[in-house]
């Protein structure tokens, strides 16, 4: 119960940071500061120094997300965050970070099962929250 | 208790930290266009970036100087690889301009690999190192300019990735924290100092191989200066090379850099060849004198010599009448007046010696 109680709280956050993220990159035009808020929340859901664990090279990170023992139920927002920040950080003109992210969430999309589309846009991770929603209830009834 | 965790070695280029390395590589330079600043300046140019680039040897093979350091390379390089195993971790130390940075690509060209550089003050948090250990390949060379300006904290990261290449995580927060283990690719590491004594014991005993860069004789650096007067398609004689590399304070970086000064003398007020005669116009032209002494050397002589009238002065004195900083009196001035037996260390503080005397032309107080 209690580990439910956690994992909902969890998700809760991620989505309100998300949320927050699309409010600062399109009302505030502050990409950076979009993608950081996306990058702290996936240093909370996963337990690690975001510092560290966002500089790892892709296949690490997931490694290290693996062994940690990452809730599954997180993956998901932490491969689209990745990738709607690697989006932020193009708009904010760091190509490199961009690339960086874009590897990154992929890495976690094949080693989770996760299906992203080629061409990341904010639809995508609109249509995403919606599709978890019900995840959520379900959840919270369980 | 951790849990090991086997990762491929990678095929991304950590680009971010290729270009946070390369502006830290742009903050080291010399601020000043390097066109107008002094053919002895120790700092390094853009000029001498582009230079350097052109002229650096790549293999043993065509590197100058440094004898007993390139046939102790030549074995140990060899040991490794019929082992069919990484080298040691390195450590390359000595005044700069000496090759710190030339002899690490030669070393990582010797065992085919590839080379990643960066620099202690580019490190700047633990995240930093794990990005650049997780991006090298099974038998990288890592390149670390600048080691003893690592962050104390970046340093014990290190330790467990040079003895053991694993990183240690930690996951969780307060008693829920625990450490995870990431295998990292077995590389080398070269590390790169002007300033041995500022590193830490520890990090400096995880080196299995250390050598001290040592000034090269006027011979060499003749050597080198032809070497690279043919890459430049500079026409210059034997005479003509010993010239400048008597000059070139037994520094590479310093004799390439008059060479080119000279040769743009040699254009303008000659026929283009460096001749004997052509170096010593050029180079008393530029201020530089027969033992390479720029005016900052002299400057300090003088100070010694007549202004403390050849009494000791401690470095903080020198430095505050020179309006010099301290540490690059130490680093950068002090170690070749030294070498040349011009000024004397003593309890008291620096001292001009005898030959400061003659070389200033002044009598010596009794």
């Amino acid at each position: 119960m209690l580990q439910q109680d956690y994992l909902m709280r969890m998700i809760l956050q991620f989505a309100e940071a998300i949320r927050l993220s699309l409010q600062k990159s399109n009302g505030q035009h502050d990409p950076r500061a979009a993608a950081e808020m996306l990058e702290a929340a996936i240093g909370e859901a996963t337990d690690i120094d975001g510092g560290i664990l966002l500089g790892l090279a892709p296949e690490s990170m997931v490694g290290i997300m693996q062994v940690s023992g990452t809730d599954p139920h997180l993956t998901g927002y932490i491969a689209h965050s990745l990738l709607m920040s690697s989006l932020y950080l193009k708009k904010a003109n760091e190509p490199a970070l961009a690339q960086l992210r874009e590897k990154q969430a992929r890495a976690v999309a094949f080693a989770y099962g996760i299906t992203l589309p080629e061409v990341y846009s904010e639809a995508d991770m609109e249509a995403f929250l919606d599709s978890q929603e019900e995840e959520i209830s379900q959840l919270a009834n369980s | 208790m951790g849990t090991d965790v086997n990762i491929e070695g990678m095929m991304f280029q950590a680009s971010d930290w290729a270009s946070a390395s390369a502006g830290a590589k742009r903050g080291s330079l010399d601020n000043g266009n390097s066109a107008h600043a002094h053919p002895l300046t120790p700092q390094l140019t853009e000029d001498d970036l582009a230079l350097e680039h052109s002229l650096r040897p790549r293999y043993l093979d065509d590197y100058l100087g440094q004898t007993k350091v390139k046939d102790s390379l030549t074995i140990l390089i060899q040991a490794a690889q019929q082992r069919n195993d990484t080298l040691d971790h390195i450590l390359f130390s000595g005044p700069p301009g000496l090759g710190k940075t030339t002899l690490a690509s030669v070393v990582a060209n010797e065992l085919g690999s590839n080379i990643r550089t960066t620099s202690g003050p580019a490190i700047e948090r633990t995240g930093d190192l794990a990005a650049i250990l997780t991006n090298l390949e099974e038998g990288d060379v890592l390149f670390i300019d600048e080691i003893h300006r690592l962050n104390r904290m970046v340093e014990e990261v290190l330790y467990p990735a040079l003895e053991d290449f694993v990183l240690d995580i930690v996951v969780g927060k307060g008693p829920a924290a625990r450490s995870i283990r990431l295998d990292l690719p077995h590389f080398t590491l070269i590390g790169a100092t002007t300033r041995t004594g500022l590193l830490t014991g520890p990090l400096r005993d995880r080196f299995g191989i250390a050598f001290r860069l040592q000034y090269y004789s006027a011979e060499e650096l003749a050597a080198i200066i032809t070497r690279s007067a043919s890459i430049l398609g500079v026409s210059i004689d034997k005479e003509g090379a010993l010239e400048i590399a008597k000059r070139g304070r037994g520094t590479p970086r310093l004799a390439n850099r008059l060479l080119k000064r000279v040769r743009d003398w040699a254009q303008v007020r000659g026929d283009g060849e460096i001749t004997k005669k052509v170096a010593k116009e050029a180079l008393e032209f530029f201020e530089v004198d027969s033992l390479g002494l720029d005016a900052t050397d002299n400057r300090i002589l003088e100070f010694l010599a007549v202004r403390f009238g050849g009494k000791p002065v401690g470095l903080s004195t020198l430095a505050s009448a020179l309006s010099e900083d301290a540490g690059t009196l130490e680093d950068v001035y002090e170690p070749y007046l030294l070498q040349q037996g011009l000024i004397m260390r003593t309890p008291k503080g620096r001292q001009a010696t005898e030959r400061a005397f003659e070389h200033l032309g002044i009598p010596m107080p009794s």
